[in-house]
């Protein structure tokens, strides 16, 4: 069996915080999630090569970062990591174009400026380049900072937080945006997030970090609905995230279907054909027992009830309405409507609450 | 940044410090214009030399000089400075002048109202603030060996004024931040608006002494000599005298 | 007063001050960034001991200079022996007007360094940068503005020294005879309109240094906050408006030119 391309084995005491982490993956894009606190950023910190006091193995895409053996650790810049910091972080002395260039001509970069070129592409910043990091939007920000890790020709990218310091009714345009970078790459990238809906998105593998330990790991659905996640819940608030195409639209509202055929709709105007990624609350979905009469949520679905998991007074409820979808609700209305594996119920989601996230 | 470094760089190339025919001369203050016109007499007849004239109270200049300062010739108002030098190993053998001599005078403020005549008049209530420099300075001494003598010193103390050298005591009372003083008859002549009070008699006077030397540390030694010998020659003399200042102790007067 | 010996006495006091000031540029610039980047034990006795030629007396500094540097102190055999003078010199008057700046470019570089995120020349290391490379290329410039303040106060100090020098170099016409000496001495002797002719040459740099501090460096002023940031306001806010918050995607645009 061969070892995996990446792993990550750190072990560091800072203060009252200890980390101790031990993961190991093969798929090239890995989401570590986790609330603020978790040591994700310290995490990111050992990866880097900037916490030297850590105890640390690290291999990442196959490169060792801190080896098994003496004096196998790379300095920081040996290791042609490209990080794209929370808040972009642009060199507020420099103008975009320089930002972008800075690694040019150093450490193991291709000083050529076919990467600067490329990056510049990718990220759709040609007509930013003269500006300063003042005179950007947050999104703008994002795309240089990223673009400047690109341009330096880095083995792998380490987004964190990436949507963290943008307002609300941007974060879906960049988060669309990261994605396509994302395909287009093919080095492997690290998502850093606190938030579930990235989470769900953004890897093909899912890495959940709590107080500085590996709470669970794997694929996205999996990891994030597991009963050692739930008591995460409440502070992360546990989402159905739900792809989806347009059919019909009218002058108001749309109709949207799913690849195996769930149809919902949604209070607003889209093209036919266009693609949504859509995420729902778990504690937004209504249950009913009974088929409910005439009520005001748009979307009535007929769902069976797969699993039901309880934890301390809440309740995670699995259910198969065509597609899977995750409702909570308290364990004492499981109780009421006696919900067994198995039992036929109604979901009621309100339009307004599903949110579009790509 | 740059231009910053640039600028530090033009602005310390200006002015060069001392070069070597130059000629560093410290003197009691009271000399003051006759020096400088010896000293540019000296400059005329001796092209390339520059004489630069340090002034001060004797005794600081002395104190400097034993701390290292670097002159070439000493000019002071009184023996014991030149001593104290001697006694540092700083004056060469047998280059001692006696150049002149001088007289105390009491001078007053414009603004004072009471006639100040004799020496008692000081005593006078009306004189609140009495201008000398410090115990240590030629006239300092002087001036306080005579208030001793007329048994007025320790009634006069609390009034006394201290200042840094002869001329510092007659700025004081020609500002009129002291209603008297004593200085040097010599200085007395360039007041502005004191006015010479009394002169106490010659009885009275003490001996007083300015003296040139050759400082053993000066670096053109034969040139410190030369004017060294300039200060004592006929020339220089009838400028002193000009000045106002006596022929040196000791010597017949004229 | 003749116009050379005015001259004569700005150059040397202008001189002084930038020979003072070229001197403590890097060790007071170094030991700023220390101070800023380091914690150690001692750290405070450390700061403590540099402010000290600040808030000692002048003279008090110019005395300890004139037991360091003279010849009766400590030090006096080996100056002799090495036959170098250094009091009652022009360099007397340049270590006393360096050593009472030094706290001030010092301490003004600790803050300008302080105040520069660390981040950023981390992030400068990511890129491929050594610690060198980063800190000249990152952190050096973020800090310049404080940096450059604190060497033009340590030159405006240095310009206006006097009871250290005068302890120190004396007052010695050509040599060390400073402007704010040369005020001294004149008023001593009486010698009012030469003073004040001092007091004009002391004014016109004082008023060209601050001119100098806000024109030069004043005007790279900090970047506007152009990002209105009622914004951040937003971000915990349970969502409520759900799909409607996405209304403004218009096809076949880039979707981020209706960003602002």
């Amino acid at each position: 069996m061969s070892e995996p391309s990446t792993q990550l084995r750190v072990e560091l005491a800072r203060g009252d915080f200890s980390l101790d982490v031990d993961a190991a993956w093969n798929e090239r894009v890995a989401v570590i999630f986790g609330p603020s606190g978790s040591g994700k950023s310290t995490l990111l910190e050992a990866v880097l090569g900037l916490a030297p006091e850590a105890r640390a193995r690290i291999r990442l895409g196959g490169t060792w970062l801190d080896g098994p053996g003496r004096g196998e650790r790379l300095r920081p810049e040996q290791r042609r990591l490209g990080w794209v910091p929370q808040d972009a972080l642009l060199f507020p002395h420099l103008t975009v174009e320089r930002n972008v260039r800075f690694a040019a001509g150093h450490g193991a970069a291709p000083a050529g400026s076919a990467a600067f070129a490329r990056a510049i592409e990718a990220l759709e910043i040609g007509d930013l380049l003269g500006r300063r990091a003042h005179e950007l939007s947050g999104g703008e920000r994002q795309r240089v900072a990223i673009a400047r890790s690109l341009a330096s020709g880095p083995r792998a990218l380490l987004l964190d937080e990436p949507l963290a310091s943008l307002d609300l009714p941007l974060r879906a345009r960049v988060l669309r945006h990261l994605l396509r970078v994302r395909d287009e790459l093919e080095i492997p990238l690290l998502w850093i997030t606190h938030d579930p809906d990235e989470a769900q998105v953004a890897g093909d593998v899912v890495i959940v970090i709590e107080r500085g330990r590996v709470v669970a790991s794997g694929p996205p659905r999996e990891v994030l609905w597991s009963r050692a996640v739930l008591p995460l819940s409440e502070a992360l608030g546990l989402e159905n995230v739900i792809d989806a195409r347009v059919v019909s639209s009218g002058s108001h509202e749309c109709s949207v279907e799913t690849a195996r055929g769930l149809s919902l709709v949604l209070p607003v105007a889209l093209p036919i054909g266009e693609r949504v990624c859509l995420s729902l609350r778990a504690h937004d979905v209504l249950l009913s027992a009974d088929p409910p009469g005439r009520v005001s949520a748009r979307n009535v679905l007929p769902a069976r009830v797969e699993r039901i998991e309880l934890a301390q007074g809440d309740a995670l409820v699995t259910l198969d309405a065509v597609e899977p979808l995750v409702a909570k609700l308290t364990a004492g209305a499981i109780e009421r409507l006696a919900l067994r594996p198995g039992s036929q119920v109604y979901a009621l989601i309100k339009a307004q609450t599903l949110r579009r996230i790509a | 940044m740059r231009s910053a470094g640039f600028a530090l760089a033009l602005v310390a190339i200006v002015s060069k410090p001392a070069g070597a025919e130059d000629l560093l001369v410290a003197a009691a203050v009271s000399l003051r214009e006759p020096l400088e016109t010896i000293a540019r007499r000296f400059e005329s007849e001796h092209a390339g030399v520059r004489v630069q004239l340090a002034f001060g109270a004797s005794s600081t200049l002395a104190a400097q000089a034993r701390a290292g300062a670097p002159l070439d010739v000493f000019v002071a108002a009184d023996e014991e400075s030149v001593d104290s030098l001697a006694a540092a190993g700083l004056v060469r053998e047998g280059s001692r002048r006696l150049l002149a001599g001088n007289q105390l005078v009491v001078i007053a403020s414009r603004d004072l109202r009471v006639p100040l005549e004799r020496a008692a008049d000081l005593a006078r209530p009306e004189v609140r603030r009495i201008a000398l420099p410090e115990r240590a300075v030629p006239l300092g001494h002087y001036a306080r060996e005579w208030l001793a003598g007329r048994g007025l010193l320790d009634t006069l103390t609390p009034r006394l004024v201290t200042t840094e050298h002869a001329r510092a005591t007659l700025a004081a009372v020609d500002a009129g931040n002291a209603d008297a003083g004593i200085v040097y008859a010599t200085d007395a002549r360039v007041a502005r608006s004191a006015r010479v009070a009394f002169v106490p008699p010659a009885a009275e006077q003490p001996r007083i002494a300015y003296v040139a030397t050759l400082v053993t540390r000066a670096r053109t030694p034969a040139l410190a000599e030369r004017f060294i010998a300039a200060l004592a020659g006929p020339d220089a003399r009838r400028v002193l005298v000009a000045a106002g200042f006596a022929p040196p102790p000791g010597e017949p007067p004229r | 007063m003749s116009a050379a010996e005015l001259a004569e006495i700005t150059a040397l006091t202008l001189r002084v001050g930038a020979v003072a000031t070229a001197a403590i540029l890097l060790p007071a610039v170094a030991l700023g960034l220390l101070l800023a980047r380091r914690s150690f034990r001692g750290k405070a006795l450390v700061q403590a001991l540099i402010a000290l030629p600040m808030v000692l007396p002048p003279v008090a500094v110019g005395l300890a200079l004139l037991l360091l540097l003279g010849r009766r102190g400590p030090f006096g055999g080996l100056w002799s022996a090495l036959g170098i003078e250094i009091v009652f010199t022009w360099w007397a008057a340049a270590i006393a007007a360096g050593v009472v700046g030094f706290p001030l470019l010092a301490r003004a570089s600790e803050q300008a360094f302080a105040a520069v995120d660390p981040r950023y020349e981390r992030l400068a290391r990511t890129l491929g940068l050594s610690p060198l490379q980063a800190f000249l290329r990152v952190t050096l410039p973020l800090a310049q503005r404080g940096v450059l303040y604190g060497a033009l106060f340590a030159f405006t100090r240095a310009l206006g020294e006097f009871g250290a020098t005068a302890l120190v170099a004396g007052i010695l016409p050509g040599r060390t005879e400073t402007l704010a000496l040369g005020i001294y001495s004149r008023v001593q002797l009486g010698e009012d309109g030469g003073a004040l002719a001092l007091c004009a040459a002391s004014f016109a740099l004082a008023l060209a240094a601050m001119l100098v501090a806000e024109g030069w460096l004043g005007k790279a002023a900090k970047p506007p906050r152009s990002e209105p940031q009622a914004s951040e306001v937003h971000k915990n806010r349970p969502q409520a408006s759900g799909v409607l918050s996405d209304q403004t995607h218009t096809p076949g645009r880039d979707a981020e030119r209706g960003d602002r």
